[in-house]
């Protein structure tokens, strides 16, 4: 029962909208040509953020029960 | 060797590795420094991307962590006792591209003095629908021994997916859904419970974790803004019979605000949040009572299964930041081709609602494309 209000309230409802925003665009072309890509580049529309990202797994795991979420294996460390 | 000479020498080999250039090639300096009232985390850390003939690229990094920890000696007098840790670990990928798909093996080995990791595995990376999307899977193994014998092991099975779509120029959004089983000792080997000894975790644990990211830009107005939201859960493996002890659940989410103050400058607020339910078997006499414990309801170990490590029990945590990065153009005429890099700095304040404390967290990094 937590299990099914949390992920309501945390995924599936902004989930619901990206799947709609993709689905407004999905019967048709690609929704950004080839021309139109210039701020794709910037950091503020790119989720990877390497090494930081890394660091961060390394860190909140070994604070936090909690893991993952970025498609990337964490652990490695006595911080299990 | 020492480890300052270990690291010198892991930056000049990948140096040598990134000699010649190429449009995409870069390498990555970056420096953390972590500090809570008990324990110092200093890790420096370099990473060398090169892209090679007929598709292949590679990448390498080596980091070293070298963490300081307090203990209270019990005494007439106490005081504390200071202990430095040296964790060691590289790595390196490598990839080749066919069109519009690229796969990856890469390879990981840590080194502690009561802690050995190695882990694999295969990327495989797919772009789609004109390339404005992109399909990545993750599947990795990885075995670790630990414990002041090295003779505590624990393997783990990972296969991970993430879709990210670019929604319109400027916009873009990501799913990511992550599956990790753990089996073997799943806990600190020096953990001890006041009233009931060395911790005894499950040994297996599935856990899966549920993310999804929206980012958008305003050209206008020089600015973006990033949403996360992730859901985690853990469980005992359903084809085992009985009580669960995991049933974690946690909910993080983030935002952040891109600025960019100058055309080389850009500045980055971000929040982020984070909350978890107790895991079944967390217990800690010192606070609850021990008929709260899952003692009595193990039914697979003659002493059932506990553990007082605060990371299991109910937790909060909050972490505001401040990044600047700085692309080094205008220094051209003084630094030359160094000034074809940006550099970053960030400082962000780690509230715990555990007895670890709250945290000061700075970093800097230099990056260069070559």
């Amino acid at each position: 029962m937590r299990i099914a209000s949390a992920a309501v309230h945390a995924v599936v409802v902004p989930l619901l909208l990206v799947v709609c925003a993709l689905a407004s665009g999905c019967g048709h072309a690609p929704p950004v040509r080839p021309w139109q890509r210039e701020h794709l580049a910037r950091r503020a529309l790119q989720f990877d953020d390497g090494l930081e990202t890394k660091f961060r797994q390394h860190w909140f795991s070994s604070r936090e029960g909690a893991e993952g979420g970025f498609g990337t294996v964490g652990g490695g460390c006595g911080c299990n | 060797m020492s480890a300052g000479g270990r690291l010198f020498a892991a930056f000049v080999a990948l140096a040598l590795v990134a000699g010649v250039a190429a449009a995409e090639d870069r390498v990555t300096v970056r420096g953390v420094y972590y500090r809570e009232a008990s324990t110092r985390v200093v890790q420096p850390v370099v990473q060398v991307k090169k892209d090679l003939p007929e598709g292949y690229d590679v990448t390498a990094h080596f980091l070293m962590d070298a963490i300081t920890s307090a203990s209270v000696v019990a005494s007439p007098n106490p005081k504390d006792n200071l202990f430095t840790e040296v964790r060691n670990e590289t790595g390196f990928t490598v990839g080749r591209t066919f069109d519009r798909t690229r796969i990856g093996l890469f390879y990981r080995y840590s080194h502690e003095p009561d802690y050995r990791s190695n882990t694999g595995g295969l990327i495989l990376q797919q772009g789609v629908w004109d390339n404005t999307g992109s399909l990545l899977v993750n599947v990795a193994a990885a075995h670790d021994v630990l414990g002041a014998f090295l003779n505590k092991h624990l393997n783990l099975f990972f296969i991970g997916g993430a879709y990210t779509q670019a929604l319109s120029p400027t916009m873009t959004a990501q799913v990511v859904y992550d599956l990790n089983y753990q089996e073997g000792f799943i806990g600190n080997p020096y953990y001890v419970e006041p009233n009931l000894g060395h911790e005894n975790p499950p040994r297996e644990r599935l856990r899966h974790a549920l993310a999804l990211r929206v980012a958008k830009y305003f050209p206008a107005a020089h600015l973006g803004f990033q949403l996360h939201g992730r859901l985690y859960f853990d469980q005992y493996p359903p084809w085992k019979n009985g009580l669960d002890p995991w049933h974690m659940i946690a909910e993080t989410g983030e935002a952040r605000l891109y600025v960019m103050a100058t055309r080389e400058l850009e500045v980055r607020l971000s929040y982020r949040a984070h909350r978890q339910s107790r895991a079944a078997f967390y217990c800690a006499t010192a606070r609850d009572a021990l008929s709260d414990c899952f003692l009595g309801l193990s039914t697979y170990r003659e002493n059932g299964w506990f553990s007082a490590d605060e990371k299991y029990g109910h937790l909060t945590t909050h972490y505001p930041e401040l990044k600047l990065t700085w692309d080094m153009e205008p220094l051209a005429p003084l630094l030359r081709f160094l000034a074809r890099g940006s550099i970053e700095l960030s400082y962000g304040y780690y509230i715990q609602s555990t007895h670890y404390g709250n945290a000061h967290v700075l970093q800097t990094g230099y990056s260069l494309p070559f």
